[in-house]
């Protein structure tokens, strides 16, 4: 195998000084001359129609520019989320929003918006602002929202306000595999909010030029498919509209797959109307309100296995709370679907699933996306079937797991699989075999292990449109410079993209320039989010980095009168095969003629540079998809008589196919298990009973912070995929995806109590730990 | 500069007490008080409380400080803690881990590192929240209170300071100067905090005791709880159950059906009362044993 000098080295990050250092430029920094400051006015009801509302006071204010309502804004139907952009020709994308409407569906929902010359002015003008409602019926659960007497959120053409399709997946056929099977367990899940909290909020920067041609600096994931929907939204031609990055995102976890929120329409109509630049940053509060959650929501799984542990039949079902606007709520219940039933060997399954509007904050994409709800469900399931059994769940996962070539449910084939090592890597960390000898008789503070597994996608084809390009330059010095759509969100995009160009072509990473996040410099991509920006948008970075290789050395094999493919290239120079490098001495040749040995890579651009030629590659690809897999064990202590839930360690052993920069690799890891430790233990949105949210501020929605942070073991399995650059697969939402399951195993484990409801808050865990004990007594 | 949410107020940073005591004579009404403006900063942005006048009190240098005055003949020693002294500085003074573990023990765990290092004990005593974390520790450690306004001084006990929730006996014009706490050299003392998180959480419960043993058996006990009431409280019935009796775990563990039975906790967006209920006796009698694990 080919020796890799930069891919698969934990090289120190572009962005690291920047960012340490504080200069690093975010969307909430720009200033731009004659900038506006917008504030948004939102629906304290969960559901109201706007019988009228008036204005005139807050535009009398000295300092108000413009106030916009549903009657002075553009009524063309779209979508924030990026789903308006990629839902594949057999389905409609759905469309039911306006940038403000006449009805209200949640508490937090755009009523008008004031743009002032500066945020105090602009938050006094929202209070002279008078409004009359109509209150309308509203509904907050999902099962309640499907019932006939419930109001209508939406026209729906599936169901009772269901957004979109209804996702079916059946292989084989179940009913039978249930008859043969000699034990069957089914239980009903309950997930909760979960809310990205990503450092920076929802932010945007609109500037309209005389012409109307619309510029947005903003915080979105995808910044090619948000002009799209802009374009859609203003009813402009998408040439008319550039997106960027400037250049970075604080965080994104999904919550920003298309426009952020509502930031950018917000910024863009209130530009239009004054003339001038807007900003709009969401206060924490608004972000919190109304930008999108994960989706809570019900699963019900019923899982049946043979006396030895052969699984038979799934049966899987989701109904997802999916809130006033359909962002992502036919996309995620189809991810939770298409991953819980491609995880074990079954020949007989089903899924079926779906989400319902209700008069909530939207939910939309975050990590992990429909995912960590599923394998909560099937992970315990599974559990279930080895304690009734007597089996070791260890080894009951590894005699049931997908192997390469096995058929399942996904439209492409499981090409690489390491999950038995991952599964015998991080039991082996934790030390497996103490399960069960954990706990002196009577003590009230039990500790316990336990193991959850899964897989997720590295792209989003073939569930949505999914292709990628890139472009690279050579320039005269023979650096160069890589062109990409996708952005930097913390990632470590690019890094891990240069260090792939770098070396594809053969050249030093600080060789390597890279435009980003930018629909005027970069060709399209769909952006950042199914964990595959390394994979698909790296699948074109390489395709055109060979291309920029292909072009170097035809054109070096002319000057040294050698067939390229007798060339050797790396570390930029070209030599002829066998040559070593220190032969490869003195320079010169682009002005002489005399033929030589060997040239550098900053030589031969000068040479062509001198006679008119530059060297440009690129990169068009549709990637394909490929799975990776993780197996989390956990170990927990349970304090019984406060209830407590503490997560002692984590070991994370990811099969990531090829880890590009390790370093990288683990932080996502790492961060992926903390994210879904919180959500787990104690991370919840929960509501009035008008619909108000109760959990609004980073003080009152409990993440864990540094000091809860559980001992997290990143542990990198590589399988080489054969379709992903450098054999790497997707890694961003993994961690996510088994550590909910692995933690409610392992309080199992210490407890004996089955836990079908997150988070494992200290009172709902001391309520059925006196419930057992009653039961005992 | 603290943002008021809507509306604006003077500011001050008087340097003397002569200077504090004109600005308190001539302004009427609507004077709040900044110490490290952790919680009022917040609540004045938010709109829950507002002011006309914020008068900084960190011009006073003479509010920050911990000091030692030895026993004397007829006269026990006590530690001084100036009223803006940061919840840092005590969480770092050997004094007061040597000699009243429980304030420091307490300290560590309120906020942040960025908060303590702001946060002061007068403000948290003042905010009157029934679970500010440093109340419970002074309330078992007997601590006492001195008050200045313009119209002279006075001394209360920490017990006296505190009317409901967010409410206290402090006049309009008065302010905390002084914390004082008598030592009791053969005490052992303690405090522990219950909530789902390690940092930046407000407890749900916490619990402070201390304890004095005469021959094995209990000589003088305190307990007291924070989330327990509209208030932090001493748990009077349980202490009186204790006293005389040996100092075990069983004692302790009916100590704490006791402090429940005295505690009228209510429901709130961090826990139930009836989870508070289940879990102050657990934490009363892990306290006391902390609390006796200290007396050797
Ligand atoms: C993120 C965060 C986390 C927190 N975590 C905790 C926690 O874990 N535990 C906890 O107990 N608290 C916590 N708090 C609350 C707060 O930090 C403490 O109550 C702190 O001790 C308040 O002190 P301060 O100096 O900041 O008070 P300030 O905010 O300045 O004042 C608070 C109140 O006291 C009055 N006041 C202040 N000093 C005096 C004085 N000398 N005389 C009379 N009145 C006075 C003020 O007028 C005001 O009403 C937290 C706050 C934040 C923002």
């Amino acid at each position: 195998m080919k020796t890799l000098n930069i891919v698969g080295k934990s090289l120190r990050r572009a962005d690291a000084l920047e960012k340490a250092t504080g200069t690093a430029t975010f969307s909430t920094d720009l200033n731009l001359p004659g900038m506006l400051y917008a504030k948004t006015l939102r629906s304290p009801h969960a559901h109201a129609r706007i019988i009228e509302i008036d204005t005139t006071e807050a535009e009398k204010l000295l300092g108000v520019k413009a106030v916009a309502t549903w009657k002075n804004t553009p009524r063309l139907l779209f979508n924030t989320s990026a789903t308006m952009t990629f839902t594949l020709p057999n389905q409609e994308p759905v469309l039911d929003q306006y940038i403000f409407d006449n009805v209200v569906r949640y508490v937090g929902d755009e009523v008008a918006a004031v743009a002032a010359i500066s945020e105090r002015v602009a938050e006094a003008a929202l209070k002279l602002i008078k409004v009359e409602y109509e209150l309308l019926p509203a509904v907050f659960d999902p099962l309640e929202a499907m019932e006939e007497s419930a109001p209508d959120i939406h026209p729906c053409h599936a169901g009772k306000n269901i957004p979109g399709e209804i996702i079916k997946i059946p292989m084989g056929d179940v009913e039978k595999g249930f008859a043969e099977s000699d034990i069957i367990y089914e239980n009903r899940f309950t997930l909760p909010i979960q809310k990205h909290v990503q450092l920076e909020t929802q932010a945007a920067v609109a500037q309209v030029s005389p012409d109307g041609n619309i510029t947005v600096w903003s915080t979105t994931q995808t910044p090619h498919p948000s002009r799209i929907i802009l374009a859609a939204a203003f009813g402009v031609s998408q040439s008319k509209v550039r997106v960027l990055n400037p250049p970075y995102i604080g965080g994104g976890f999904g919550v920003r797959i298309g426009l952020s929120a509502k930031a950018e329409p917000i910024a863009v109509t209130l530009a239009k109307l004054t003339g001038k630049p807007v900003k709009v940053v969401y206060s924490r509060e608004e972000d919190f309100i109304a930008s999108d959650t994960r989706h809570a929501g019900y699963v019900w799984v019923k899982l049946g296995a043979k006396r030895d542990g052969t699984f038979q039949a799934i049966e899987l079902k989701g109904v997802l709370n999916g809130g006033a606007y359909c962002s992502f709520s036919c996309e995620t219940p189809g991810v939770m679907g298409a991953m819980g039933l491609s995880v074990y060997r079954i020949p007989n399954v089903s899924y079926y699933g779906h989400s319902v509007y209700t008069n909530i904050t939207p939910a939309g994409a975050m990590r992990g996306f429909g995912n960590p709800q599923g394998m909560f469900a099937i992970e315990q399931a599974v559990d279930e079937i080895a304690a009734q059994l007597g089996l070791d769940p260890l080894e009951l996962r590894k005699q049931n797991i997908i192997r390469v070539g096995d058929p399942w449910i996904l439209p492409y084939s499981c090409r690489s699989t390491g999950l038995e090592e991952c599964i015998s890597k991080a039991a082996e960390e934790l030390n497996w075999q103490r399960r069960g000898t954990m706990n002196e008789p009577g003590s009230k503070i039990l500790r316990g292990i336990g193991i959850g597994v899964g897989t997720h996608v590295s792209n989003s084809w073939p569930f949505c449109v999914d292709y990628d390009n890139a472009y690279i330059t050579v320039l005269q010095d023979g650096s160069i410079m890589v062109a990409t759509g996708v952005p930097e969100m913390g990632t470590g995009t690019i890094t891990t993209l240069p260090q792939l160009a770098a070396e594809t072509i053969g050249i030093p990473l600080d060789q390597v320039g890279i435009t980003f996040g930018d629909t005027l410099t970069t060709p399209f991509d769909i952006g950042s989010h199914a964990s595959r920006t390394l994979y698909a948008a790296g699948t074109a970075v390489v395709a055109a980095a060979n291309d920029v290789r292909r072009q170097i050395l035809e054109y070096a094999g002319d000057l040294l009168k050698t067939a390229p493919e007798h060339l050797e290239f790396a570390n930029g120079l070209i030599k002829k095969q066998g040559l070593r490098d220190s032969e490869c001495v003195g320079s010169g040749v682009c002005q002489l003629n005399e033929v030589q040995n060997f040239i550098t890579m900053k030589d031969l651009a000068y040479h062509a540079h001198l006679r008119n030629k530059q060297f440009i590659g690129i990169g068009r690809t549709t990637p394909p998809n490929a799975p990776p897999w993780h197996a989390h064990v956990t170990e927990v202590e349970v304090d019984t008589e406060t209830g407590m839930v503490t997560v002692i360690k984590v070991a994370a052993a990811h099969d990531v196919g090829k880890a590009i920069n390790p370093l990288i690799v683990e932080g996502q890891i790492e961060g992926g298990v903390l994210m879904g430790v919180g959500y787990s233990i104690s991370e919840e949105i929960k509501r009035d009973a008008k619909g108000k949210p109760l959990h609004t501020s980073i003080h009152k929605y409990l993440l864990p912070t540094a000091a809860d942070a559980p001992e997290i073991k990143a542990i990198i399995v590589e399988t080489n995929d054969p379709t992903g650059p450098f054999g790497a697969k997707g890694v961003g939402e993994c961690g996510m995806v088994p550590t909910p399951a692995a933690i409610a195993n392992a309080v199992y484990d210490a407890t004996g109590i089955r836990f079908t409801e997150l988070p494992l808050t200290p009172e709902r865990v001391l309520k059925k730990l006196q419930e057992k004990n009653k039961n005992i007594i | 500069m603290i943002e008021q949410r809507g509306k604006g107020y003077e500011y001050c940073r008087p340097g003397s007490w002569e200077e504090l005591a004109a600005i308190l004579c001539k302004a009427e009404a609507g004077v709040m008080f900044l110490a490290g403006g952790t919680d009022l900063a917040v609540d004045l942005r938010t709109g829950k409380k507002s002011c006309a006048h914020l008068v900084d009190l960190k011009g006073l240098t003479e509010l920050q400080g911990i000091a030692e005055t030895a026993a004397e003949e007829g006269k026990k020693g006590e530690i001084c803690i100036g009223s803006l002294t940061s919840i840092h500085q005590l969480e770092i003074n050997p004094l007061l881990q040597e000699k009243a573990a429980a304030l420091p023990e307490a300290a560590c765990q309120l906020g942040s590192r960025q908060v303590r290092n702001r946060a002061t004990l007068g403000g948290n005593l003042a905010n009157a929240s029934p679970t500010a974390d440093t109340a419970a520790p002074l309330l078992v450690l007997d601590a006492f209170l001195e008050l200045w306004s313009p119209s002279g001084s006075r001394h209360i006990p920490v017990e006296d300071l505190w009317q409901k929730a967010g409410k206290t006996f402090l006049a309009a014009d008065e302010i905390i100067r002084q914390i004082t706490l008598p030592l009791a050299p053969g005490r052992g003392t303690a405090f522990m905090k219950l909530g789902p998180r390690q940092a930046m959480d407000i407890a749900i419960i916490n619990a402070a005791a201390s304890l004095e043993l005469e021959d094995g058996r209990i000589s003088q006990v305190r307990i007291a709880l924070g989330g327990a009431g509209e208030r932090p409280l001493r748990m009077k019935q349980a202490e009186a159950f204790l006293l005389g009796k040996e100092a075990t775990a069983e004692h302790f563990a009916q100590a704490g059906v006791l402090a429940a039975q005295e505690s009228s906790p209510r429901s709130s967006r961090r826990a139930s009362r009836e989870y508070r209920l289940a879990t102050i006796p657990v934490l009363t009698e892990r306290v006391l044993l902390k609390a006796l694990s200290r007396l050797s």
